[in-house]
């Protein structure tokens, strides 16, 4: 009952849902204290809980561990009841700048429950969740089935669990090479997309490259999308203002396309489902990058570029134009900014694809979103970029 | 050494005898001279209505103070002298900065009427030029306890911007967790947007005492979909009770 343990500075992604007295109130040192549950005071602005530690003296020594606010914890659906006045317990956080104080991480029971509001994946609710990403990812994996998130959380929530989500999928799916996004307003948005977009990682397992053959069999609900996407250049882009100052922090445009997956059981499929789930990110496909220049010049191809898609006969099965509908510096702009305020800096070689420019095709038999595409090859060309020709990605279908 | 620790209800101590019935009057002609002189063109203000919450955390643009700044935030103790600690808004900034709580609007032919959930607070900031700002805080809270570190404001709409000045600031901190004050001499410039489905939000500071250059935060909110603004009830920190608990008996003196 008398350990007072410092265990270690590391920083669970607590803070940044915090109030905000909270970043300057408690230190990065991370604490682990043994006691009895004295008192619970569920309240604004921050709820806390007593503990009562003896050390090895016998004296008593009380320590008050705070957590968010209440209306926060409610609005996650977290109550304090289950910490019940007399429990003996560990609980574990960041120590306060006030003496015997903490910042909750978790709370440990004797039976190895597990209490922790503010990091959903080790809470009692939040190894609910856990299971649930886990089993998310698995069927993701799997081919199998997932079935959506019926969690009601802030958006901040949802890409904190895609963080997870993406965490138990990088043994299976590789490092993070890039970021996706989509439903922005400049270009398609999409009902399970959060109104002002949303975006998703790319692992280097997704990776494919330029004219690689997929099988049918390969997705689910799978279905080809046209794509552009940019290359990080410099991390000037984090701070970058304008659109020229946008351009110098990318050194590449990258033909791009995908496959995205999006199995959902249908009647769960939700907006922060479509969050955790990583956008059902399945399969990126990658041509010969483009030098470009931070030029009013460069600025004004990649705003006028025209588009087309193929087949292995050469025949344009669609074209497209980003003029007047679809803003590319926008988009990277919207992602950029998304990343910063979840705590992202975009790393120099990053690929930022830009999402759907408004081609999209079948794989599979019986999509309420069209027939199933029935030639070999989905081959993308984008013009005006090159002199020299098309710049070009494709994927083969093999039958 | 501690501050006297107070309730909601303590915070009266910073009120005036502001009277409710002056508003209607002092406000109904103001929107007249607002709208002759054509300062809210119908169709293009911002539509504010809804409940919000903070997206992301605030951007600090560059901040350079002042030596007298300097000083101030040097005096400043965040575990004693945050005014958060008593249920009291530091300023309109750390307002807004609160992440987790809803902000509701409220746009009338003459005022708007800002709800922050954060400490149950409600901004009433009437339309019109400099002469309609009351001289009285803007600000309360449903138990009626005025709030002068929130100062006194007035708006315009200039295009698609709601545009809020404020002045008469009481000493506060427009940073809590650094210190950064503000005086008497600060005004704040608030803009207001609507990009899509996000509320922008451009702060402006100005305090020729305070800083060399404006203090500029950016804000963003998201709608929430929610229709209830439900009551914070905000309780003091109060330490002293628990401080006590630690403190040396007269054995381990």
């Amino acid at each position: 009952m008398n350990r007072l343990l410092i265990i270690a500075v590391y920083l669970l992604p607590i803070l940044a849902d915090a109030h905000h007295s909270t970043v300057a109130n408690f230190t990065r040192d991370v604490i682990a204290v043994d006691g009895v549950i004295e008192k619970v005071r569920f309240q604004n602005p921050h709820a806390s809980i007593l503990i009562r530690n003896t050390d090895d003296s016998g004296k008593d020594i009380y320590w008050l561990v705070e957590t968010g606010a209440k209306t926060t914890l409610e609005r996650k659906g977290i109550t304090l009841d289950v910490l019940t006045v007399g429990s003996k317990v560990t609980a574990t956080g960041l120590k306060g700048r006030r003496a015997n104080t903490m910042y909750l991480q978790e709370i440990r029971f004797e039976d190895g429950r597990v209490f922790a509001p503010d990091a959903p994946s080790v809470t009692i609710r939040g190894k609910e969740i856990r299971e649930e990403l886990q089993q998310m990812a698995e069927d993701f994996v799997n081919l199998r089935m997932m079935q959506g998130f019926l969690h009601e959380m802030p958006l901040e929530e949802a890409y904190r669990l895609q963080d997870d989500m993406v965490e138990i999928m990088r043994p299976m799916l590789g490092e993070v090479v890039g970021y996706k996004t989509g439903g922005h307003d400049s270009g398609p948005g999409f009902p399970t997309f959060p109104p002002d977009g949303i975006r998703a990682y790319i692992l280097s397992g997704m990776l494919r490259e330029d004219g690689t053959a997929i099988r049918v069999q390969d997705s689910v609900k799978g279905f080809l999308e046209a794509d552009f996407a940019f290359r990080v250049g410099n991390t000037s882009i984090n701070d970058a203002e304008t659109d020229l100052e946008l351009l110098s922090g990318l050194d590449a445009i990258v033909p791009f396309a995908e496959v995205p997956d999006p199995y959902y059981d249908p009647d769960t499929r939700t907006v922060n489902g479509t969050i955790v789930a990583n956008m059902s990110t399945r399969m990126s496909f990658t041509g010969e990058p483009v030098a470009i220049e931070a030029t009013p010049e460069w600025l004004e191809r990649i705003n006028n570029m025209t588009f087309a898609v193929l087949d292995e006969n050469d025949q344009v099965i669609q074209e497209g134009q980003f003029k007047g509908w679809y803003e590319p510096m926008k988009v990277v702009r919207w992602l950029r900014d998304q990343l910063r305020e979840s705590g992202k800096e975009l790393k120099p070689g990053q690929l930022l694809s830009l999402g759907n420019i408004g081609i999209i095709r079948q794989i599979h038999e019986g999509s309420p979103r069209g027939p199933a595409y029935e030639s070999n090859q989905f081959r993308l060309e984008y013009y005006g970029l090159k002199d020299d020709g098309p710049a070009t990605v494709t994927i083969n279908i093999d039958r | 050494m501690h501050r006297p620790r107070t309730t909601i209800a303590a915070g009266r101590r910073i009120g005036s005898h502001y009277n409710d019935a002056m508003t209607p009057r002092i406000l109904s002609g103001l929107f007249l001279a607002a709208t002759l002189i054509g300062l809210r063109p119908a169709c293009a203000q911002p539509d504010l209505s809804g409940i919000w919450m903070l997206h992301g955390l605030a951007k600090e643009g560059e901040l350079v103070m002042t030596d007298k700044a300097l000083a101030l935030q040097a005096e400043y103790d965040l575990l004693e002298d945050d005014p958060s600690l008593f249920c009291e808004p530091a300023s309109i900034s750390r307002v807004w900065a609160n992440p987790n709580v809803r902000i509701a609007f409220e746009q009338s032919a003459d005022q708007v009427l800002i709800s922050y959930e954060f400490f149950d607070l409600r901004r009433l900031v009437p339309l019109g030029d400099a002469s309609v700002i009351a001289d009285t805080p803007s600000t309360k809270n449903v138990e009626g306890t005025w709030f002068d570190k929130m100062g006194s404001s007035f708006a315009h709409y200039a295009g698609d911007r709601l545009v809020i000045e404020t002045h008469a600031h009481a000493p506060g901190y427009i940073r809590t967790s650094s210190g950064v004050p503000q005086t008497g001499n600060t005004v704040s410039v608030e803009e207001l947007w609507i990009e899509g489905e996000t509320l922008k939000l451009r702060q402006t500071y100005t305090d020729d005492t305070l800083f060399e250059k404006p203090f500029v935060l950016d804000y963003a909110f998201r709608r929430t979909g929610e229709t209830e603004m439900p009551l914070y009830e905000c309780t003091d920190a109060d330490y002293d009770w628990f401080e006590e608990l630690n403190a040396p008996t007269d054995e381990t003196r």
